[in-house]
C-alpha cells in the first residue's frame, strides 16, 4: 500500500530520513521500503505550442515552436499525436531532469531539439502515456509546474501490511505507527461545517435485517452539488499514490478512505426508488448490474443495499450502475457503514472483486470512525463542489463495548525474556492509545476501537515488544536439555541411499512433482487429482516418480548427453480401495540410467543390465542387507526385460529396460534402464537388519573349476542353484567366470565356466571329499539339465 | 687356451682402460659406448662370430662369459649414462593419460541444505520428523488458527483435492500431527516438500521445499527463540553473521517475527534482492500462539514455545548465487554436477 510522506504531515511531522522512516517502520512491523521520490525538476515549465510543423525527415514528428515566455521561443521536436497549435503544455527545458534522465540538447532526424513535451506519465503523476498532459490555459507561461501544479517535493512509502493490521491501511492509521516513533500524539481535527435545513428522514428511510451483517450503517443527504473535475490538489494526492482522478464526488469518497481507512459509498439520491433503503441478505436469484456494466448474479451470503425495486449496491464490494453518481447528478446519499467481514470476504472473493474498499471491510474499520469520516467528506465536498448537506444523519448500531484484557506485568516479562517496569510497559500502552486501569502488577488494558486485531493477554505481550524493540530483547541459549524428545530419524536411510549413490556416480534429481493425466497414467494405479491445478499439465499429484526422471532424462539428451545415471527420492501418492476416496503416500527411490556408451581412452564399454544390478547390489549391501536376490518377471506394457528386486525374499522393487513405445512418448532415443524402489518396504527391512559377527574359518579351502556344456535355455540361477543343491555344506561359494558359445559346442548348447569353492568349519578338507562333492554336482547336473563337463 | 678366450680377455682389459679414462673425465660416454655397445662397430659384436668355432660344450660356457661382460659394461656405464632424457628412462607407464572412465555423482542443491540445517540443529537436540504432502484442511489451517474467510488465507494460494483435502502450502502443519501424538518437552524439524497454486516464473514456482522448526516446554521465552535462531544463523551463514528481528504477523504464532541477515550491498544484485536495505529476510518465527495449542488439547496456561519456518529453495539460491528457481526441477547435468556435499 503507498503512504505519501507529505500526506502523513497532516497528522504528524517527521524530521527523519527516508531511510530512517523505512527502518523504524520495519521495526515496528510494518514492513516497508521507499518507492519513489516525488518531485518535479522546476526547469520543467509552463509552455504555449505557438507553432506546429511536419518534420521534413519523419512522418510522426512534428517540429514545435513553443513559447516558454523566454527570450526566444524554443525549438522542440514532438512525436506525440494530441500536439497542436494553441494548447499549453509541459516543457522540460535543457538542463532539467526527468527521474534520472537529463534533458540535453539533441538532433531527431537533422532537426535540433531544445528540450521535451512531456506526457503525465513521464512527469511521474500520471498513468496517461498516449500523448502528451495539456494544460490549463489560465496557467502563466514559464512558470514552473510544481509552482502552477502545486506538486511538493514528496516520498512514497509502499507498504507490505500484514493481513491482521486492518487499522493501517490509511494514512491516519500510519501516522499513529508515526506518532509512536515519535512518541507525541498526532493531531486530531474536527470537521465542522454549515448544515442545511432538510432533515434527513424526511427523505430516506433505513432499515437493518441483521445486524450481524451490518452493525452500523449511517447516512446522509448532501443536495445541490455539481459534479465535476476535482480540484488540482485532490488529483495531485490521489495520482502521487498512484490513483486515478474520476469527478470530484467519487475521487473525495477515495481520498477519504485512503486518509482515513473508512470506504465511503455515493448514490445518485433522485435514483434510489421509494425514498428507502434497506441493508439485507440479497435474495436467491436476485440480479445486480455493476458499476462496471457486468451483470452478477446474487446469492444469500451477499450483503446488498437494497431500495424498493431491488439491489443498488453490494455491501462493501461494488456499487451498482444505476444508483451511480454521474455528472447530471445533483444530490447524494452518503453512505458509511461497518459490515460484516466474513460476508464482504466470501462475496469479494466470489467476484474477484479484492478491490481497495473490500479489502479493508474484510479487515476491520473502525467501528467508531464512522461518523468522523462522514463529516470529513462532507466539509470537504461542499468546499470543492458546493451544496447542503441535512441537517442531521441517519446512524444504525449496535452497541459499541470497548474491549478489555487483563494484564500481568509478571507474565509478559518472562514470556519475552525481559524485565520491564510496570510505568514502562504502561507508557508503552499509552503510545498506543491503551488505557490502562490502576494497578501495578495486574491491570486493564481498553483498546482503542480501531485494533480490531487485539483480543489477548499475548496479543498485547506482541505490542509490548514491538514497540519495546524486539533486537532489545535479549538472546538465550541455554535451556535444559532434555533427551526425552529425542526420536529417531524415520528417514535416515534416506540420507544414507543419497550419501551411497552420489559417492558412486549418481546424480540427485528434484522434478516437478504435478503431472500430466497421461503421466501418471504411463505407469502405476489410481493418482489423486487437484480440484484447482495452474494447467492440465499439472493436475495430477505424482503416483510414480518415473515420468519425472524421465522428463529431465529427455532434456539432458536433447543437450548432447548420452549417458546418465539419475535418481530421485520423493513422496508418490495413490489413491487406494482400502482408504475410500484417501490417498496413500509412500516414499521412492528412482535410479534412471540413460545410455549404454561410456567411451574412454582405453575403449569402449558396454553398460548393460549386470551394471544396475552390480549398482543395486552395492546399494544395499551398503545399506547393510545381506540377501539381495533378482526374479525375472514376464514383460509388461512398458518394459522389454523385467526383474523384481527382492530383500530377505521381499519383493521391494523392479528393475527394467523401456520398451520404445514410452521411450518415444519421451522422446527419448538411447537405452534407458529404469530401478523403481519402495522406500516404505526397505525401511521396514532395514529396522531388521542385524548383523552379528561370524567367526572367521581358518581351515584351508580347495577350489575347483569345472566348465560344463548345457542347453542354452537354462539359466545360470537355475545352474546355481543345481550345484548347491546337489552339494553338501562344504560347498561355499560359487562364481561364473566365463561363458562360451560357439556352433562346434553343438547345437543349442553353451559353455558356462565355474569356480566352486570348498571349505570345512571343523577340519581341512582332503582331495577325495571334494572330488565325491564334484562329482555329485556334475551327476545332479546331469540329470536334471543333461548337461556334460567340457 | 683357445683364441675365443684370448680375444675376450683383451677386451676386458682394454675396457678396464677405457673405463679408467671415462671415470676421469677423460673420455665422453657416448664415445665409449659406441666402442663397445654399438650396433654395428662395437667391440662385443666381434666376439660373437668367434662362438661358432666352439664346441657345442663350450658355446655355452663362452656365450655366458659375452653376457656377463656386456652385463658388465652396461652396469658400468649407467652411472655415466647422461640423464637429460626422462622420456628414455620410463617409457614404459605414461602416467599423464586421463583417469579411466567415472561418472562423478553429486547431491541436489536442496539436499545439501536441508542437511546442513538438520545437522546444525540436531547439535542443540532437533530430531527430525516427516508429514506427508496431502494433509486435510484441519492440519493445513484450522489447527493453525486460520479460520475460513481468514485474509490470512490470501498469503497462501492452495490446491486443492477436494474440500477438505488439499497440497500442504507449509509444514508448519506437521506442528500438530506431532503434538497430537506426543507431549512436551517437544524440539522437532520438519523438513519437506509444499505446493502453492502460483505461476512458475524466474522467481517461484509451484512447489518448494521448508523446514518446520518446534520448540515445546514450560517457560520458552521470546529470548530463547531468539538465541536458537541467532546460534542457527552463526553455524549456518559464519560468526560475523549480523542478524536481526522484526514483528510480522503468522496466525499460529504471537508474537510473530521475522528474521534477517545482514546482507550487504556491495552490487547490483544485492540492491534488487534488499530491496535496496541490505538486510534479507531469512525465516519466519514466533510464540506458538494458544490457539494452536488448544487445538492439541495442551494447556497453554502452563506449556508454551516457539515455531519456526524457513523456505529451503530461497536459501539454496542464495547460498550458491542460482538466479533461476526453475534450475533446480530441470534436472540440467551440467547444473547438478556442480553440487557436492
Amino acid at each position: 500500500m503507498k503512504i505519501s510522506k507529505n500526506w502523513l504531515n497532516n497528522y504528524i511531522s517527521s524530521n527523519k530520513s527516508d531511510a530512517d522512516l523505512v527502518d523504524a517502520f520495519t521495526q515496528l512491523g510494518l514492513e516497508c521500503s521507499t518507492e519513489k521520490n516525488n518531485s518535479i525538476d522546476s526547469n520543467i515549465v509552463v509552455g504555449k505550442v505557438l507553432e506546429c510543423k511536419k518534420h521534413p525527415n519523419a512522418d510522426r514528428l512534428q517540429v514545435c515552436k513553443v513559447d516558454v515566455s523566454d527570450n526566444e521561443p524554443l525549438i522542440i521536436v514532438c512525436g506525440a499525436p494530441n500536439i497542436k497549435q494553441n494548447i499549453f503544455v509541459p516543457v522540460a527545458k535543457i538542463g532539467s531532469k526527468i527521474n534520472d534522465f537529463k534533458i540535453k540538447k539533441t538532433k531527431i532526424r537533422d532537426v535540433v531539439s531544445n528540450g521535451m513535451i512531456c506526457s503525465e506519465k513521464e512527469l511521474g503523476i500520471g498513468e496517461d502515456h498516449d500523448g502528451i498532459m495539456i494544460l490549463n490555459d489560465s496557467f502563466k507561461l514559464g512558470e514552473a509546474l510544481s509552482t502552477v501544479l502545486n506538486i511538493k517535493e514528496d516520498t512514497i512509502f509502499d507498504f507490505d501490511m500484514t493481513p491482521n493490521r486492518g487499522d493501517c491501511f490509511s494514512h491516519l492509521g500510519v501516522a499513529r505507527e508515526l506518532a509512536i516513533i515519535e512518541n507525541v500524539k498526532i493531531k486530531n481535527n474536527i470537521s465542522e461545517f454549515k448544515k442545511g435545513k432538510f432533515k434527513i428522514s424526511d427523505l430516506i428511510d433505513v432499515s437493518i435485517n441483521n445486524h450481524d451483517l451490518c452493525p452500523r450503517y449511517a447516512c446522509r443527504v448532501i443536495k445541490n452539488i455539481k459534479v465535476g473535475e476535482s480540484p488540482q490538489w485532490l488529483k495531485n494526492k490521489l495520482i502521487s499514490i498512484g490513483q486515478k482522478s474520476i469527478n470530484n464526488v467519487v475521487d473525495l469518497a477515495n481520498y477519504i478512505m485512503f486518509d482515513m481507512g473508512q470506504p465511503l459509498h455515493t448514490f445518485d439520491y433522485n435514483n434510489l426508488n421509494g425514498k428507502m433503503i434497506e441493508v439485507r441478505r440479497a435474495k436467491k436469484g436476485e440480479e445486480i448490474i455493476c458499476l462496471n456494466n457486468e451483470v452478477k448474479k446474487l446469492s444469500v451470503d451477499d450483503i446488498i443495499i437494497a431500495d424498493k425495486k431491488g439491489p443498488v449496491a453490494i455491501a462493501g464490494v461494488i456499487g451498482g450502475l444505476h444508483s451511480q453518481v454521474k455528472d447530471s447528478t445533483t444530490d447524494i446519499l452518503l453512505e458509511s457503514a461497518v459490515f460484516n467481514e466474513i460476508n464482504i470476504r466470501k462475496t469479494s472473493k466470489k467476484y474477484d472483486y479484492a478491490k481497495e474498499a473490500s479489502k479493508r471491510f474484510e479487515r476491520g474499520v473502525d467501528f467508531k470512525n464512522v461518523i468522523n469520516v462522514m463529516d470529513k467528506f462532507t466539509k470537504i465536498l461542499l468546499e470543492i463542489s458546493g451544496g447542503e448537506p441535512s441537517v442531521d444523519y441517519i446512524d444504525i448500531s449496535t452497541d459499541w463495548n470497548s474491549k478489555e484484557i487483563l494484564f500481568d506485568v509478571l507474565r509478559c516479562n518472562s514470556f519475552l525474556g525481559i524485565s520491564l517496569k510496570s510505568k514502562e510497559i504502561k507508557n508503552i500502552f499509552n503510545s498506543l492509545n491503551i488505557n490502562c486501569s490502576k494497578g501495578v502488577h495486574s491491570f486493564k488494558c481498553s483498546i482503542p476501537s480501531y485494533r480490531n486485531d487485539l483480543e489477548r493477554e499475548v496479543d498485547l505481550f506482541e505490542e509490548v515488544a514491538r514497540v519495546y524493540g524486539y533486537d532489545r530483547i535479549p538472546s538465550e541459549l541455554n535451556f535444559k536439555f532434555s533427551s526425552s524428545s529425542l526420536i529417531d530419524d524415520d528417514n535416515i536411510i534416506e540420507d544414507k541411499v543419497r550419501n551411497i549413490l552420489s559417492n558412486n556416480g549418481f546424480n540427485e534429481h528434484y522434478s516437478n512433482s504435478l503431472y500430466s493425466m497421461k503421466e501418471t497414467s504411463l505407469f502405476n494405479n489410481k493418482s489423486v487429482q487437484i480440484m484447482n491445478p495452474l494447467s492440465k499439465d499439472m493436475e495430477f499429484v505424482r503416483n510414480s516418480l518415473i515420468p519425472g526422471i524421465l522428463k529431465s532424462l529427455c532434456y539432458n539428451e536433447k543437450r548432447e548427453r548420452d549417458f546418465l545415471k539419475y535418481y530421485e527420492i520423493g513422496s508418490i501418492n495413490f489413491l487406494s480401495k482400502e482408504r475410500y476416496n484417501l490417498s496413500i503416500e509412500n516414499r521412492c527411490l528412482c535410479l534412471a540410467y540413460l545410455g549404454n556408451r561410456m567411451i574412454s581412452w582405453q575403449g569402449k564399454k558396454t553398460f548393460n543390465i549386470y551394471n544396475v544390478k552390480g549398482d543395486i547390489s552395492m546399494l544395499m549391501h551398503n545399506l547393510g542387507f545381506r540377501k539381495i536376490d533378482y526374479k525375472v518377471e514376464p514383460n509388461n506394457s512398458y518394459s522389454d526385460f523385467n526383474l523384481s528386486v527382492l530383500i530377505e525374499e521381499k519383493k521391494i522393487g523392479q528393475i527394467f529396460s523401456l520398451n520404445n513405445r514410452i521411450k518415444s512418448e519421451y522422446d527419448i532415443d538411447n537405452d534407458v534402464i529404469i530401478c523403481d524402489i519402495n522406500l516404505e518396504k526397505l525401511k521396514q527391512l532395514y529396522n531388521d537388519i542385524n548383523i552379528s559377527y561370524k567367526k572367521i574359518i581358518t581351515y584351508p579351502s580347495i577350489n575347483r573349476d569345472i566348465a560344463i556344456l548345457i542347453k542354452k535355455n537354462v539359466v545360470h540361477a537355475e545352474i546355481v542353484k543345481t550345484i548347491f543343491s546337489a552339494s553338501s555344506s562344504i560347498l561355499k561359494r560359487v562364481d561364473l567366470f566365463d561363458i562360451y558359445e560357439d556352433e562346434s559346442l553343438g547345437n543349442g548348447i553353451k559353455s558356462m565356466a565355474y569356480s566352486l569353492k570348498f571349505q570345512s568349519d571343523s577340519k581341512t578338507l582332503t582331495v577325495s571329499e571334494v572330488d565325491k562333492e564334484m562329482l555329485k554336482i556334475m551327476r545332479q547336473l546331469k540329470d536334471k539339465f543333461n548337461a556334460s563337463q567340457r | 687356451m683357445s683364441s675365443a678366450d684370448n680375444k675376450i680377455k683383451e677386451l676386458e682389459n682394454l675396457f678396464l682402460s677405457d673405463y679408467d679414462l671415462l671415470k676421469q673425465n677423460k673420455i665422453d660416454f657416448e664415445s665409449v659406448y659406441n666402442k663397445y655397445l654399438g650396433r654395428k662397430k662395437g667391440l662385443l659384436n666381434t666376439l660373437y662370430p668367434l662362438l661358432s668355432d666352439l664346441d657345442s660344450d663350450k658355446k655355452s660356457e663362452f656365450g655366458k662369459r659375452i653376457n656377463n661382460f656386456k652385463n658388465k659394461i652396461i652396469l658400468s656405464f649407467d652411472k655415466y649414462k647422461p640423464c637429460n632424457d626422462i622420456s628414455e628412462k620410463e617409457v614404459d607407464v605414461d602416467l599423464t593419460l586421463p583417469e579411466s572412465y567415472t561418472s562423478l555423482g553429486s547431491i541436489h542443491p536442496i539436499t545439501i541444505i536441508i542437511d546442513e540445517i538438520k545437522s546444525i540443529f540436531s547439535k542443540i537436540g532437533f530430531s527430525s520428523v516427516y508429514g506427508s504432502e496431502i494433509d486435510s484442511e484441519y492440519y493445513n489451517f484450522e489447527a493453525l488458527n486460520i479460520p475460513k474467510h481468514h485474509p490470512a488465507r490470501d498469503m497462501q494460494d492452495t490446491f486443492y483435492i477436494n474440500d477438505n483435502i488439499l497440497l500442504r502450502t507449509h509444514t508448519s502443519g506437521s506442528q500438530i500431527h506431532f503434538m497430537k501424538k506426543n507431549k512436551p518437552p517437544i524440539r522437532i524439524l520438519s523438513p519437506g516438500r509444499v505446493y502453492r497454486n502460483e505461476d512458475i516464473s524466474v522467481r517461484s514456482y509451484c512447489l518448494f521445499h521448508q523446514i518446520e522448526g518446534l520448540y515445546v516446554d514450560q517457560n520458552v521465552s521470546f529470548s530463547e527463540l531468539k538465541g536458537t535462531l541467532e546460534y542457527f544463523a552463526k553455524e549456518f551463514f559464519g560468526s560475523n553473521v549480523k542478524t536481526r528481528f522484526r514483528p510480522s504477523y503468522f496466525p499460529f504464532t504471537e508474537p510473530s517475527a521475522e528474521m534477517d541477515v545482514y546482507w550487504g550491498l556491495n552490487n547490483e544484485s544485492d540492491y534488487r534482492i534488499t530491496k535496496g536495505t541490505g538486510w534479507l529476510e531469512i525465516l519466519g518465527c514466533g510464540m506458538v500462539d494458544p490457539e494452536v495449542f488448544k487445538s492439541v488439547d495442551y494447556n497453554s496456561e502452563k506449556i508454551n514455545g516457539f515455531a519456526f519456518g524457513l523456505g529451503i529453495e530461497r536459501i539454496a539460491m542464495l547460498k550458491y548465487g542460482i538466479d533461476d528457481i526453475r534450475l533446480l526441477y530441470e534436472g540440467d547435468y551440467k547444473f547438478l554436477r556442480q553440487f557436492k556435499k
